[in-house]
C-alpha cells in the first residue's frame, strides 16, 4: 500500500515536472507535445529535449544518491553518514576539478565531447572511491562515529582547499564552468548523454539491490555478519564499488548534490519503520526519486529563473536530519 | 555422546602474543559447558578462536571431524552460531526479521525465505518462548528479551554448535537464571553443543554439565562442577580476599570478619536462617560453642520462636540488633 502510494507520487511528480518549468508553457501545449501533435520546434525542444531529460535525470540521480546514503549508513553503522557529509562527494568534486581545471576543459559537462565527460566520470569515480577507501581504512581505527564524521568534514575542507588552489592555475572559463557545475543541477544531462548516465546508474542500483542480504546481516555488526557466513571483505569492496559508482556518476553529471543521500533513507525509515533492506532499499530508491523530482520542481518556481538544486535540497534535508539528531538523544 | 569440537594443542592469541597455550579439550553434543575465569583470562580470545574470528597461533581445531581451517565461511555458518556480548547497534527491525537473518547461510542470493525457512524461524521463536514478541521492534525489548531473540537467531541457523560470549551479562538475576535454564534445555532437547562464557559462577556450578576454568596462572582445567569443587580447583581459581569456596555446599561464600561465637540450639528453617544471619554479622553459631545462648523452639503449628538468654525475641532482626548492642558495651 505504502509502495503503491509512493510509486504513484513518483509518476505524478514525473509528469508534473514536464508541465512546470522556467519557461511558461500552457498545459494544453505540453499535452500536444507529448501526443506528438505539436509543430512548435522551440516548445518541442523545451519539453522533450530539456524537461524530459531533466526529469529522468532527477529520477535516477535521486535514487542513486539516496541508495548510496543508505548503504553508507549501514556500512558505517552511523545514521549521519551520507555521500556529502562523509566527504565522498568532495572526493568526486576534487576528481572533477582536477579534470576540468587542469585538463583545460573550458565548459561544463553538458556540452563536452564524449571523451571529455568520460574523463570527468572517471575523475569523479577515482576521487569518491579514494575517499571511501580512506574512510573504510580509518573506520577500523576510529571506531567512534563522531570522529568519522569529523574526518569526513575535514576531508571536505582539504579537498576544497586543493580545489581553490587549483582555481588559481586554471583558465577563467574553466573556473566558471567548475563553479556552475558545483551549484548542482539535474538539467545538465543532455538527451544524447542520457542513455550513458542511465545505464551507469542502473548498473549501480542493480549492484546495490544484490547487496540486500549482506546489508541486513551487517545490521547486527561485523562479527555477527561473519558468523552468518557473509564474506565481510568482499561485501565491503562491493559496497565501496556500488556507492563509488552511484556517487561518482551523479556528481560528475549533476554536481555535488547535498542532503538527498543523507536524508532520504531516514524518510524511508520513518514511513516503513524498519531497517530491513529488503523493504528499505526499494523504498529509499523511490523516495529518493520523488524528493529529487520535487526539488527539481521547486527549483524552477522562482520567477527570475532556475535556482541551483543545492539551494533547495537543504529545505528538505535539514529538518529531517535535525529530527534524527534530536530523536537520537 | 558425540564429540562436536576437539582442540589439539591449540594456542590462542594474537600476533606474537599467545594468550592461552597448548589447549587439549573437547565439547560434547547435548551438553551445556560454561567457560569461567576472571577478566583478562583469555575467555573471549578462546571463544573468538573457536568461532574462527581469529586463527589459532598453533594447533588444530576439529569441528564435527573437519579441520576448522578447511571449512568455508558459508559451511561454517551452518555448523557454528554465535551470540556475542556486545549489544548490536540500534536495530530497527522486528524480532521475526532478526531471527530470519539467522537463515542467511541457507537462503539464496537475495535472502528470500521459503516455506521451510519460515517454519524454522517459527520453531526457533517458539523454542525460546517469545512468540508474543515476534512483531515487536528489537529496539523496544528488554535486555533479557533481546538476548532470547538473539538465541532464537542462533537456533534459526540450525547449527550443531552454539557459542555464547557472556550471554547473561547486563541481565537481572531472574533473567540470568531463565537464560541459563533455556540454554540447558536447548542443549538437552535439541542435542546441541552449547558453550558459553560467563561470570555467574554460582549459576554455572548449579546448571552446567561441564566447567572450563581458565586463568593466566593455571591455564585451562576442565571437569564437572563437583569434581572441580572436590579437588580444590574452584577455590584455586577464584578464592581471594573475602571470597571463600565452601567445599561442603559447593558454593562461594563471602568471608566475614569474625567477631565471636553464639551457642545456637534447635533445628528447622528458622534455625538455618538465624545461623545465616549470625554468620553475616560475624558470629559463628554452633550447638556447643561458648557465648550467648540462642535457642530455637519449634511450636506444633510449625511457627518457630527465638529465645535469647532466656528472653523471647520477636524477629531475627531484633536478635541481630541485640548482638550489636552487646558489641558496643
Amino acid at each position: 500500500m505504502k509502495f503503491f502510494v509512493i510509486i504513484l507520487s513518483v509518476l505524478f511528480l514525473m509528469v508534473a515536472s514536464l508541465f512546470i518549468g522556467a519557461v511558461n508553457i500552457p498545459p494544453s501545449q505540453v499535452v500536444d507535445v507529448l501526443m506528438g501533435r505539436s509543430n512548435n520546434d522551440a516548445v518541442n525542444f523545451i519539453i522533450l529535449g530539456s524537461r524530459f531529460p531533466q526529469a529522468v535525470t532527477a529520477l535516477l540521480a535521486g535514487a542513486a544518491l539516496a541508495v548510496s546514503g543508505l548503504m553508507m549508513q549501514t556500512m558505517f553503522r552511523n545514521p549521519l553518514a551520507g555521500p556529502s557529509i562523509l566527504g565522498i562527494s568532495s572526493g568526486a568534486n576534487l576528481g572533477v576539478a582536477l579534470v576540468m581545471l587542469l585538463m583545460g576543459s573550458t565548459v561544463t559537462i553538458g556540452s563536452l565531447a564524449f571523451s571529455g565527460y568520460v574523463s570527468i566520470i572517471i575523475g569523479a569515480f577515482a576521487g569518491s572511491v579514494l575517499i571511501m577507501g580512506l574512510l573504510i581504512l580509518l573506520s577500523s581505527i576510529l571506531r567512534n562515529d563522531l570522529m568519522l564524521i569529523i574526518t569526513g568534514v575535514l576531508i571536505g575542507y582539504l579537498t576544497s582547499s586543493i580545489i581553490t588552489l587549483l582555481n588559481y592555475s586554471a583558465s577563467a572559463h574553466g573556473v566558471q564552468g567548475y563553479i556552475m557545475w558545483g551549484m548542482g543541477s539535474f538539467n545538465s544531462v543532455s538527451a544524447n548523454q542520457l542513455p550513458v548516465f542511465a545505464v551507469i546508474v542502473v548498473i549501480g542500483l542493480a549492484l546495490s539491490l544484490m547487496l540486500v542480504k549482506p546489508l541486513n546481516a551487517l545490521l547486527l555488526g561485523d562479527d555477527y555478519a561473519r558468523s552468518l557466513g557473509i564474506p565481510i571483505k568482499s561485501v565491503r569492496n562491493l559496497l565501496l564499488l556500488a556507492t563509488g559508482i552511484l556517487t561518482a556518476v551523479t556528481t560528475a553529471f549533476c554536481g555535488p548534490v547535498a542532503f538527498i543521500g543523507l536524508a532520504v533513507p531516514h524518510i524511508a525509515r520513518m514511513i516503513w519503520h524498519t531497517d530491513n533492506h529488503r523493504v528499505l532499499m526499494p523504498a529509499t530508491m523511490l523516495i529518493g526519486s520523488a524528493v529529487a523530482l520535487l526539488c527539481c520542481i521547486i527549483s524552477v518556481l522562482p520567477s527570475a529563473g532556475i535556482a541551483p538544486i543545492n539551494a533547495v535540497t537543504p529545505l528538505i534535508g535539514v529538518p529531517v536530519i535535525l529530527y534524527v539528531v534530536i530523536r537520537r538523544r | 555422546m558425540n564429540t562436536s569440537i576437539e582442540l589439539k594443542d591449540v594456542t590462542t592469541g594474537y600476533k606474537n602474543k599467545p594468550v592461552t597455550r597448548d589447549i587439549n579439550a573437547y565439547l560434547l553434543a547435548g551438553e551445556l559447558t560454561c567457560l569461567l575465569g576472571p577478566n583478562g583470562a583469555g575467555k573471549s580470545t578462546l571463544l573468538k578462536t573457536l568461532s574462527a574470528f581469529i586463527p589459532p597461533l598453533r594447533g588444530e581445531i576439529m569441528i564435527e571431524g573437519k579441520d576448522l581451517k578447511q571449512i568455508n565461511a558459508r559451511m561454517l555458518a551452518r555448523s557454528i552460531a554465535v551470540v556475542l556480548t556486545q549489544r548490536p547497534s540500534t536495530m530497527n527491525m522486528t524480532v521475526e526479521e532478526l531471527v530470519a537473518v539467522g537463515r542467511s547461510p541457507y537462503t539464496s542470493f537475495f535472502g528470500g525465505l521459503h516455506a521451510a525457512d519460515k517454519e524454522v524461524v517459527d520453531r526457533s521463536i517458539s523454542l525460546v518462548g517469545i512468540d508474543d514478541l515476534r512483531h515487536r521492534n528489537v529496539n523496544t525489548l528488554s535486555d533479557g528479551e533481546r538476548q532470547k531473540a538473539l538465541i532464537a537467531k542462533a537456533l534459526a541457523q540450525q547449527t550443531q554448535i552454539i557459542f555464547l560470549d557472556e550471554p547473561t551479562a547486563f541481565l537481572d538475576y531472574p533473567s540470568k537464571v531463565e537464560i541459563m535454564k533455556l540454554l540447558y534445555t536447548i542443549a538437552r532437547e535439541e542435542d546441541k553443543t552449547v558453550f558459553m562464557s560467563t561470570h555467574d559462577i554460582e549459576l554455572a556450578l548449579q546448571i552446567a554439565d561441564k566447567i572450563w576454568l581458565l586463568d593466566k596462572i593455571h591455564g585451562l582445567q576442565i571437569g564437572i562442577p563437583e569434581d572441580l569443587a572436590y579437588n580444590g580447583l574452584l577455590g584455586e581459581y577464584f578464592e581471594r580476599g573475602g571470597l571463600r569456596f565452601n567445599y561442603a555446599t559447593g558454593q562461594f561464600e563471602i568471608e566475614h570478619e569474625k567477631k565471636g561465637m553464639v551457642r545456637l540450639s534447635g533445628e528447622g528453617r528458622l534455625h538455618d536462617l538465624v545461623k545465616k544471619a549470625l554468620r553475616r554479622v560475624g558470629y559463628i553459631a554452633s550447638p556447643d560453642a561458648e557465648g550467648m545462648a540462642v535457642e530455637i523452639i519449634n511450636g506444633r503449628d510449625g511457627e518457630g520462636a527465638i529465645v535469647c538468654d532466656g528472653k523471647s525475641v520477636t524477629s531475627i532482626e531484633s536478635l541481630v540488633a541485640k548482638l550489636k548492642r552487646l558489641e558496643n558495651l
